[in-house]
C-alpha cells in the first residue's frame, strides 16, 4: 500500500476514511441540534450577515 | 558432410526411422544422432514440410502428463523412400565418376 | 540461465512480435522437446542451454518462416505518408495531448486543494475542542476526514491516469520506431 503507486488498496481506504468522516459528520450534525430547514432555507446564509428576506 | 548433400538426406532419414516404428521429436534426433546430426531447429521445418506433402501424419498423445506428438509414415512418405532408393544406381554411378574409377557412362 | 518456462515465455513473445502467425505450434514443439529432454535427466536450464537460446531460436524460426520484416523501401514510404498528412493528423494528436494535460493538471489541483483543505481543518479540530466543544470538534473532523478521503482518491486518479498516459506514449513510441534483430 502506498500513496505514489496506483492501487486498489489506497483507494479502499480513501474512501473508509471518506464514510467515516462522513458519518462523524452527520452524527455530530445531529448533537448539535442544527435547525436543518432552516439552513436549507437560508441557502447557506446562516453564517453569514446576508439578509436574503 | 557437405551442408547440401545432408539437406537432400535428411527427409529420408526421418522418413525411413518413420517407416520403422512410428516416432516422436526427441526419439527422431537420438536415433538417427550416430547415422546423422540434426538439431531441433532442422527438425522441425522438415516434419512440417512433411506433414504438409501427406508424407507423414501427427498424433498427439498423453505422455507423463503432457501431450507428445508421435509421427507416423503414409504411402505417400514410403513411395518417397523407394524412389530414392531406387534412384540409388544412379547416384552410384555419379559417385564413380567423381572419384574417376571405372567410369562407362 | 533461463529456465524451460522463461524460455518459452520470452520466445512467443518475440515470434509475436515479429508476426509468426503460428507460434503456438512451435512453442508446442519446443515444449515438448525440453520436456523431453528434461525427462532424460537434463535440468530445466542446462536443456534450454542445448537448443541454444531464445535469439537462436527465432532466427532459424523467422529465416524459416520468411516473415516479413519492414523493408527500408516500405518504411521511407510509411514516413513520407506520415508527414504529407501531418496537417491532418497533427492538431488532432496535439488537442489530445492537451486535454491530457489539462486532465493530469487540474487532477494536481483537485489533489492538492483536498488535501490541504484536509489537513488544515484536521488539525483545526483540535484547536476547536479547546476552544468551543466537543461536538463542535467532533462535525470539523468528520469534514477533515471527508475532504482527507477525496485529497486521497484525487492523488491515486493522478497518479493512475498520467501512468496510462505514460504506457500509452512508450508503447506509441515503441509502434513507430523501427527495430531490429539483435542476434
Amino acid at each position: 500500500m502506498s500513496l505514489l503507486k496506483f492501487n486498489s488498496k489506497m483507494l479502499v481506504l480513501a474512501l473508509v476514511i471518506l464514510v467515516v468522516g462522513a458519518v462523524l459528520m452527520v452524527i455530530a450534525l445531529s448533537l448539535l441540534n442544527f435547525d436543518i430547514n432552516e439552513i436549507l432555507s437560508h441557502f447557506g446564509t446562516w453564517y453569514a450577515p446576508i439578509n436574503l428576506h | 558432410m557437405n551442408a547440401q548433400l545432408k539437406k537432400g538426406l535428411l527427409d529420408i532419414c526421418i522418413l525411413s526411422e518413420l517407416e520403422r516404428k512410428e516416432s516422436y521429436g526427441y526419439a527422431i534426433i537420438n536415433d538417427l544422432a550416430p547415422l546423422i546430426e540434426i538439431s531441433e531447429s532442422t527438425l522441425y521445418p522438415i516434419l512440417k514440410r512433411l506433414l504438409a506433402k501427406g508424407a507423414i501424419t501427427s498424433q498427439s498423445r498423453i505422455h507423463n502428463n503432457r501431450v507428445r506428438k508421435y509421427y507416423q509414415i503414409t504411402d505417400i512418405g514410403k513411395a518417397e523412400v523407394n524412389t530414392f532408393i531406387n534412384e540409388w544406381g544412379q547416384v552410384e554411378r555419379i559417385f564413380q565418376f567423381i572419384k574417376g574409377e571405372n567410369y562407362d557412362g | 540461465m533461463m529456465d524451460k518456462t522463461g524460455f518459452l515465455i520470452d520466445l512467443e513473445k518475440d515470434l509475436k512480435k515479429y508476426g509468426v502467425s503460428n507460434s503456438d505450434d512451435y512453442i508446442e514443439y519446443y515444449s515438448e522437446y525440453l520436456d523431453d529432454l528434461i525427462e532424460n535427466g537434463m535440468s530445466s536450464e542446462a536443456a534450454v542451454n542445448s537448443v541454444g537460446g531464445v535469439k537462436k531460436i527465432l532466427l532459424n524460426i523467422l529465416s524459416d518462416e520468411k516473415v516479413k520484416i519492414p523493408k527500408v523501401k516500405n518504411r521511407l514510404q510509411r514516413i513520407i505518408l506520415l508527414s504529407a498528412s501531418f496537417p491532418i493528423w497533427g492538431p488532432i494528436v496535439a488537442a489530445l495531448y492537451i486535454i491530457a494535460l489539462a486532465i493530469v493538471f487540474s487532477l494536481i489541483i483537485c489533489a492538492l486543494a483536498f488535501m490541504a483543505a484536509g489537513l488544515w481543518t484536521f488539525l483545526g479540530s483540535f484547536i476547536v475542542i479547546f476552544k468551543i466543544g466537543f461536538t463542535y470538534a467532533l462535525l470539523q473532523f468528520g469534514i477533515s476526514l471527508i475532504l482527507l478521503g477525496l485529497g486521497i482518491l484525487f492523488e491515486q486518479f493522478l497518479i493512475g491516469f498520467s501512468g496510462a498516459i505514460y504506457n500509452l506514449n512508450r508503447s506509441l513510441f515503441k509502434k513507430f520506431s523501427s527495430r531490429g534483430i539483435e542476434a
